[in-house]
């Protein structure tokens, strides 16, 4: 066991895990926007800045709690001044990218960020990257890409196009800190980046799935176990199924050998 | 060259070519660095090789690299004399055979002369070479960099028999520690520091690699050691391959190069096929060879983690280092990167022995590497000095000494410029004003005056030079070339260039000052990597020596270096005109009108404000109004 004080009370930590990770699992709670459980830390943000003493750490130094691994004998702090008062121009540069995200507004209310001292843009997208790792990492679509340089960095699908790529599972709209990449469904469609995707529907009872071919046939070359009839069925048709092999088997009409078929 | 089987066996080899080498040999030097060739030093050479050929003579002609006065372009040195002919024509090459190689008469007119026109006949006395101390550049000038033969007869490769003969690989990296020698890249990371960890990190193979990205504008050292002495960085590869035990080398070299990719490509195949690369070096259980992979372009790329990215075929950009590169680095294996010019210093260190290079330099690194600079370090002497060029010189020299002794001091001086500020360290630096002239300069002695040692650009500044524009030059750089991961580093430059660019045409406000504090304190803190750690230094340090100035351009209008557009007005003085109608001649719109002989005018409505006529006016005429005053 690693054992680490933040904010004062000694902790136990896993070999391995990051400040962040710490922190989130005693209830401690730290501003992220480009860090998501189910990803490999980036670093992108900055928003998740605390101050660490010991374990070799400079005096006074900042990093990012998300990119830091836990040593023996570390000391965090989580809300000393210097931490509120650069993490607080961090959200004021986010800010005035994205001027209207009610996310970024309940977070600058939160920390005591009153005014917006720099020139203002008109992009809805704050370059956390989710988006791209997600799609890249967990999803292994690879749809989307980060483009440009400098402040024209943009994440999108290449060349802004409608992505080849893309299955339309809608994991990059979920992921997404701010909630700006626009996702419309209909009953016979999901379009996102700008291309319209068809739904598959229910096997059984025809209603619309969240599931589209191409996001099907992605799933079943990542794993040799799955087959269609494993994703085309809907929850409620699935669960209908299951309970009628449970009623069978409780009624002694079938066998558990059977079920296991 | 037939293969060699042993470092002793190169020892031998190395006598031949020493022993064949004549010092008195008159031996003609025509540079071959881009500098010179960019000038016209190929077609220098050709009729030298022509004449020569007609001539039947047997004079020995050498196209070297790079000599570092680029400027003066092309060089011609005579040996054994030394003598420096300087922008040698071809139609000057037969009065070269005849007066100087013939009848050992020296041509003036070729001559280096200095402002006070003084003219110096040796390369040596030249005062931009006078001061320097060549280490690095020894041998640039006198071997031909295409020829291994030439390396071999200056003693080059000595120093790998030697380690490999007698030197464990744990003793080098010890000799290297002690030798205080600092990464030239730019961090000043000492060099056996980072060995040792290499070294001692698990897993195999382990990788080393030179980084030869040189993505500053306007540094060119590591060309010109590439272009001049490509087997000096190869050999100094080799000793560190062995040191540290990796089996695979890399060059990941800057695709404007094509010169330094080529004689580099051509050395390491003759260091092939001698056997000093690949498997069993020398007959020793050491092997290792080096591939080059050509840079993706982005400034960014020099930086390790970003160059590493972009080796392995990904985009380049920077990384999270969850454990130092040393440990895990390119594909996951310990790796171990050096600048160009690190590398470079290897052979005579390991030659000379750790003594030697420790009597050079400052500080005292016996029991801490980070205890001094020692050695020398290479810098790019540009802007507003007379002598602009590549100036090798001791660790701990003054700035006074680059600019004044080597540089011959401000540009233009008989026409009132004076100086005003050097800008060192590449786009993220900062810039140093006068009253710091004469400290010692050292890594830590420019980080500590707000700048820093980088790749060793130095940047000379008048007073016709507006400092906020400095500062909005530089920003407006790295804005285009920072990564875009990062908040600060993206958000902050975007700010701070929409900030300086209204204060340069006169737009700013009193809080704009506080503002732009505070993006360069969290830029310099929480950036993800040093791009944008040292991002903010232009704006800093120009705030901290010249904030009158950027108070001026706010309250008043004014632009002390009379160099922002919107804030300055040309005019014509009364007193000063003498009519000569110069500038009218030369005024690219035709702004200027005037008879002969009477006073001049110019045209506001017309005026681009080139300041082509300031240029041309012999009579200190055309006065640059600012401020009020305008
Ligand atoms: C934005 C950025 C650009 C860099 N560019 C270069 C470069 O062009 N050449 C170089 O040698 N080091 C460059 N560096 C420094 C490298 O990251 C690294 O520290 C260096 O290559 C290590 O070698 P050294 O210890 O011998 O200096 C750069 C760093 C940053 C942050
Ligand atoms: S919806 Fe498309 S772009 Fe978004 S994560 Fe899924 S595959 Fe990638
Ligand atoms: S679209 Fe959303 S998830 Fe993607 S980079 Fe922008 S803010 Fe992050
Ligand atoms: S500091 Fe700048 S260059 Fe470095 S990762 Fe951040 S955005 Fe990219
Ligand atoms: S959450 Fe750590 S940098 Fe974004």
């Amino acid at each position: 066991m690693i054992h680490v004080r933040i904010n004062g009370k000694l902790l136990e930590a896993k070999k391995g895990e990051t400040v962040l990770q710490l922190a989130q699992r005693n209830g401690y709670h730290i501003p992220n926007l480009c860090y998501h459980p189910s990803l490999k830390a980036d670093g992108a943000c900055r928003m998740c800045l605390v101050e660490v003493k010991g374990a070799n750490a400079k005096p006074n130094s900042l990093t990012t709690a998300c990119t830091l691994t836990v040593k023996e004998g570390m000391e965090v702090l989580l809300d000393t001044p210097e931490v509120s008062k650069h993490r607080n121009t961090i959200l004021e540069m986010l800010m005035a990218l994205v001027p209207d995200s009610p996310v970024l507004t309940k977070m600058a209310e939160e920390y005591g960020l009153k005014e917006i001292r720099l020139a203002q843009g008109d992009e809805v997208c704050i370059k956390c990257g989710l988006c791209v790792r997600i799609c890249d990492e967990v999803v292994g679509a690879k749809a989307l890409a980060m483009e440009g340089r400098g402040t024209e960095t943009t994440f999108n699908p290449p060349f802004n196009e409608p992505p080849e790529r893309c299955v339309a599972c809608t994991s990059c709209a979920f992921i997404c800190p701010v909630q700006c990449i626009p996702v419309k469904k209909t009953n016979d469609s999901i379009t996102i980046w700008g291309r319209e995707f068809d739904r598959l529907k229910c096997t059984r009872c025809g209603r619309a799935l969240d599931l589209t071919e191409e996001h099907m046939a992605l799933m079943m070359t990542r794993s040799s176990h799955l087959k269609p009839e494993d994703l085309n069925v809907c929850d409620v048709c699935s669960r209908k199924e299951v309970l009628g092999t449970m009623k069978s088997l409780v009624d002694g009409q079938i066998t558990l050998e059977r079920v296991g078929k | 060259m037939e293969r060699i089987s042993s470092p002793n066996a190169l020892l031998d080899v190395i006598k031949k070519h020493q022993d064949a080498r004549d010092p008195d040999k008159v031996r003609i030097s025509v540079c071959q660095g881009t500098g010179c060739i960019a000038s016209g030093a190929n077609s220098v050479m050709a009729s030298f090789e022509s004449t020569l050929l007609e001539k039947n003579s047997s004079v020995e002609l050498l196209g070297t690299g790079c000599h570092g006065f680029c400027e003066r372009g092309p060089l011609v040195v005579i040996q054994p004399e030394g003598t420096l002919y300087q922008r040698v024509k071809p139609e000057n090459v037969n009065e070269i055979l005849d007066k100087t190689i013939g009848n050992g008469e020296v041509i003036t007119k070729l001559l280096y002369r200095d402002e006070a026109k003084n003219t110096y006949e040796k390369e040596q006395d030249v005062p931009f070479y006078k001061h320097q101390e060549r280490i690095v550049f020894a041998m640039n000038g006198h071997i031909d960099p295409s020829r291994i033969e030439d390396y071999l007869a200056m003693g080059g490769y000595g120093a790998l028999a030697k380690v490999l003969l007698n030197i464990e690989p744990e003793q080098v990296i010890h000799m290297v520690t002690k030798s205080g020698l600092r990464g030239r890249g730019g961090g000043g990371f000492p060099a056996g520091v980072k060995w040792k960890s290499c070294r001692d990190a698990e897993g195999s193979p382990k990788y080393i690699i030179c980084n030869a990205d040189e993505g500053d504008p306007g540094a060119f050292m590591d060309r010109s050691i590439m272009e001049g002495n490509p087997h000096s960085v190869i050999e100094g590869m080799i000793i560190g391959a062995y040191a540290i035990g990796a089996t695979k080398g890399y060059v990941y070299i800057r695709n404007e190069y094509p010169l330094a990719l080529l004689r580099l490509e051509n050395a390491l195949e003759q260091a092939r096929e001698l056997g000093l690369l690949g498997d069993n070096i020398l007959g020793t259980d050491c092997s290792f060879d080096i591939t080059i992979n050509r840079g993706g372009g982005a400034f960014v790329c020099g930086e390790s983690t970003a160059l590493m990215m972009s080796i392995e075929g990904k985009v380049g950009r920077p990384r999270v280092k969850w454990q130092h590169t040393a440990k895990k680095g390119l594909w996951g294996n310990p790796t171990n990167i050096n600048n160009v010019e690190t590398w470079a210093n290897i052979p005579p260190i390991m030659d000379r022995g750790v003594d030697w290079f420790t009597s050079i330099g400052t500080g005292d690194v016996s029991n801490n590497p980070w205890g001094g600079s020692k050695g020398t370090k290479i810098f790019s002497l540009v802007g507003k000095v007379n002598n602009t060029g590549l100036v090798e010189v001791p660790m701990g020299i003054s700035i006074r000494s680059i600019v004044f002794d080597m540089g011959g001091g401000i540009k233009n001086s008989q026409k009132g410029r004076t100086f005003k500020a050097v800008q060192t360290g590449g786009p993220s630096g900062g810039c140093i004003p006068e009253q710091y002239l004469d400290n010692p300069i050292d890594f830590d002695e420019l980080t500590r005056l707000g700048s820093m040692m980088g790749s060793g650009g130095m940047i000379v500044m008048d007073d016709r030079t507006c400092m906020v524009e400095v500062a909005r030059y530089f920003v407006d750089f790295l804005k285009e070339e920072s990564c875009g991961k990062c908040t600060p580093c993206r958000e902050g430059l975007r700010a701070m260039s929409e900030i300086l660019g209204r204060i340069v045409k006169g737009q700013g406000r009193h809080e704009d000052l506080v503002v732009l504090e505070d993006l360069a304190s969290t830029m310099s803190v929480a950036s993800f990597c040093n791009l944008g750690l040292t991002a903010a230094n232009p704006v800093l340090s120009t705030l901290k020596y010249f904030r009158q100035e950027y108070l001026d351009h706010i309250d008043k209008g004014e632009c002390a270096g009379r160099q922002c557009q919107d804030l300055i007005k040309y005019t014509i003085s009364e007193e000063n005109c003498t009519g000569c109608t110069l500038c009218a001649r030369k005024c690219p719109t035709k702004a200027i009108s005037g008879e002969k002989k009477s006073l001049h005018v110019i045209d506001q409505e017309l005026c681009v404000r080139c300041g082509v006529c300031d240029d041309v006016c012999n009579f200190n005429a055309v006065t640059i109004l600012s401020g009020p005053e305008r």
